[in-house]
């Protein structure tokens, strides 16, 4: 059987032409969402190396350390992580209806 | 459900067991190459040394090399499982739905079973590729994960335990809400492929009656229906993974928190808290690819029971334990026969059928439309059963001969008769594939085929274009008859199958009956006086019912029914040839 190629053009019309097109404003809201969501992931990590030398280090060897400054870190950190559940499940909504409608449309 | 399903892996068994194998290869390297790595900072790159830097370094060159090698090995097995598993199942189900009765076929509807046959299977296909590359690859993970945490910090890790339910109650909770949408998805899918398929296939009266906006429409109708519902239950699913999330942060900040406190009192090291983290983290992101994996199963779910439906399916018609296999001759009893096509006695298309017909009688059959004559030829060959009474052929009830047997001595020319792409040859073959060239030629002469197939440039092996198109309606019925008589039937039926034919060929067609195959039980159903009054006897169905029996004489001496369309039919004669 003949190798199929796939035709370049035909990718830049599913893309710009429907996509862009149609989805101009939600296509770029959902990428804002995505690049939230993944800057909460590298936050997350990013805070686990701070947790230990910021906060935990420090107490150590203290006779009555304050929990007070790791409690507000990580309050501050729940709000953070919340916003990036948040946006997780806003561009998973949006990218499946931007997905169902675009099969729509091309049936 | 799902052992059905199985057995359709056959073959392919191999490859599907291979799959997790090769996964458990994976995961193994995936979890050797962060300890070897450990090992390498703290024996090579803080101690200096390095031998144990170049030793452990070709280690995990290895390691890394054969852990691409394992998931290379399983995504190929997985391929080749799931592709055969698809494959092997539209098999089975082909294979069943070439048992169906009409019955059968009107049940689930012929569109259904093209969706069953394909989407369905697509998506059974996906879900089993998922199943065998994640089920095994994330448990496995997550048990690991699991007895490093408890051996590290069983406080903190019964944290996870914990947790696990409220997600697992979560994750079913989503399921249960979107089950039924997808549920009723397939069912719309069923719809979309009937419209599609009704418009392609009639895309000549479509175009003719420039209809093509309306069938646009009612396409789109449909179409935005399937795009509500999985709008809707994916807006379900997206739940999923948030709450996945939701479920890592929390972990994360719990232990802080608690981790924190210990480490503080003394009871655990930081090493450690960075390791409970790192094992929360993998335990959570296999749960997630569980959670992809168990909405593969959901959506599959509605697939599968919709393709187990058609599996389990009993065809309504099949051979008795003792069958008969020879028919002794070509006579038909029906004593009392009664049917209706919804097996609903209140709803009966054929009314207390009493008919004795001899062996090599030919028998007109005249009545207006919906009198249910196909139906009442249709029971002769079984195509569906009596719902009352008796039929007898041969001498015995249809019921105890082998199906075979039997629908080889009745042959039909139905009134939408179908030829198929191929040859005529082949066409012809299609009756009786050890039918010899001369014995082709015979037929063809019987049902004046054999002219004007010689007038094409290719005779007997002109290509037949896909359903015949390049035949008129005239030769195809023509051909379709040859194709019939093949068989060497000892009752031949023809269903308004000269319909097409002029007046002249369709009384040839006759005369070459009564001459050539005297022994044949004729049935012929005709629109037209003049294809049955040479009949032996002629039936005329009233509403399902026996209205008159007789010769064309006795009948225009005493029946109304067959009077008036006599009447109506010879003041119209001079419209003569209908040839299309």
């Amino acid at each position: 059987m003949a190798k199929q190629k796939i035709d370049k053009s035909t990718l830049k019309r599913l893309f710009f032409d429907y996509l862009l097109k149609y989805y101009k404003f939600k296509f770029f809201f959902v990428i804002i969402l995505v690049v939230i969501s993944s800057l909460v992931g590298v936050a997350s990590s990013l805070f686990i190396e701070r947790l230990i030398d910021d906060y935990i280090t420090p107490m150590l060897g203290v006779a009555n350390p304050s929990f007070i400054p790791l409690l507000k870190a990580l309050c501050i950190m729940a709000c953070i992580y919340l916003t990036g559940v948040v946006s997780n499940y806003v561009y998973q909504r949006m990218m499946s209806r931007i997905a169902q409608r675009n099969i729509k449309n091309y049936s | 459900m799902i052992k059905k399903l199985i057995k359709s892996v056959r073959e392919y068994k191999k490859n599907a067991i291979l799959t997790p194998v090769y996964m458990v290869g994976e995961v193994a390297m995936e979890m050797l190459i962060p300890f070897l790595l450990g090992k390498l900072i703290d024996k090579g790159i803080i101690e200096k040394d390095v031998n144990v830097i170049f030793m452990l370094g070709a280690v995990l060159i290895v390691a890394a090399l054969l852990s691409l090698f394992f998931g290379i090995c399983a995504g190929k097995h997985a391929a080749k499982a799931s592709a055969g598993f698809a494959k092997n199942l539209r098999q089975d189900m082909y294979e069943k739905v070439q048992k169906f009765s009409f019955y059968n076929i009107d049940k689930f509807s012929t569109s259904s079973i093209v969706t069953r046959l394909t989407t369905d299977v697509g998506y059974i296909k996906d879900a089993f590729m998922a199943v065998i590359r994640g089920a095994v690859r994330s448990p496995l993970t997550i048990i690991f994960s699991f007895v490093m945490a408890f051996i590290v910090n069983w406080k903190i890790a019964l944290v996870f335990l914990a947790l696990a339910p409220i997600l697992g109650f979560l994750l079913i909770l989503i399921a249960k809400k979107a089950h039924p949408i997808f549920e009723r998805v397939f069912y719309t899918y069923d719809d979309l492929n009937n419209v599609v398929q009704e418009n392609v296939k009639g895309v000549r009266v479509v175009k003719s009656f420039v209809q093509e906006d309306y069938e646009v429409k009612k396409f789109e109708k449909i179409s935005d229906s399937i795009y509500q519902d999985f709008s809707k239950a994916e807006a379900i699913l997206a739940f999923n993974s948030p709450i996945m999330q939701f479920f890592i942060y929390l972990i994360i900040t719990v232990i802080s928190w608690f981790g924190a406190k210990f480490i503080v009192a003394g009871t655990m090291t930081t090493g450690e808290i960075t390791s409970l983290i790192t094992y929360a983290m993998s335990i959570l992101h296999s749960l997630m690819m569980l959670s992809l994996v168990f909405v593969m199963i959901i959506i599959s779910m509605e697939s599968a029971k919709r393709v187990v439906e058609l599996l389990d399916e009993v065809p309504d018609i099949a051979n008795p334990e003792n069958p008969i296999m020879e028919v002794e001759d070509g006579s038909i009893d029906f004593e009392n026969v009664s049917f209706s096509y919804v097996k609903d006695e209140n709803k009966l298309c054929l009314k207390d059928i009493n008919l004795k017909i001899q062996s090599g009688e030919t028998i007109g059959i005249i009545g207006g439309t919906g009198s249910s004559k196909t139906t009442l030829v249709n029971l002769i060959s079984r195509l569906y059963d009596v719902t009352k009474g008796e039929l007898k052929v041969g001498g015995k009830n249809v019921k105890e001969y082998d199906l075979k047997t039997l629908r080889d001595q009745v042959s039909v020319v139905l009134q939408r008769n179908e030829l198929f792409t191929g040859t005529i040859k082949e066409n012809l073959r299609w009756g009786n594939p050890n039918a010899t060239d001369e014995e082709l030629v015979e037929a063809c002469q019987l049902a004046q085929a054999d002219e004007f197939i010689r007038g094409f440039p290719d005779q007997y092996d002109t290509y037949i274009e896909e359903g015949g198109t390049n035949v008129s309606g005239g030769q195809k019925q023509r051909i379709c008859i040859a194709r019939a008589i093949l068989k060497n039937p000892k009752i031949l039926i023809l269903d308004d199958s000269t319909s097409a034919v002029d007046t002249k060929t369709d009384s040839l067609i006759r005369k070459a009956f009564r001459e050539k195959i005297p022994n044949t039980t004729k049935l012929i159903i005709a629109q037209r006086i003049n294809s049955v009054e040479d009949c032996d006897r002629i039936l005329v169905l009233d509403h399902g019912e026996i209205n008159g029996i007789g010769t064309h004489q006795e009948l225009l001496a005493n029946n109304e029914i067959y009077k008036d369309v006599y009447e109506s039919q010879t003041k119209g004669e001079e419209d003569g040839e209908t040839e299309n």
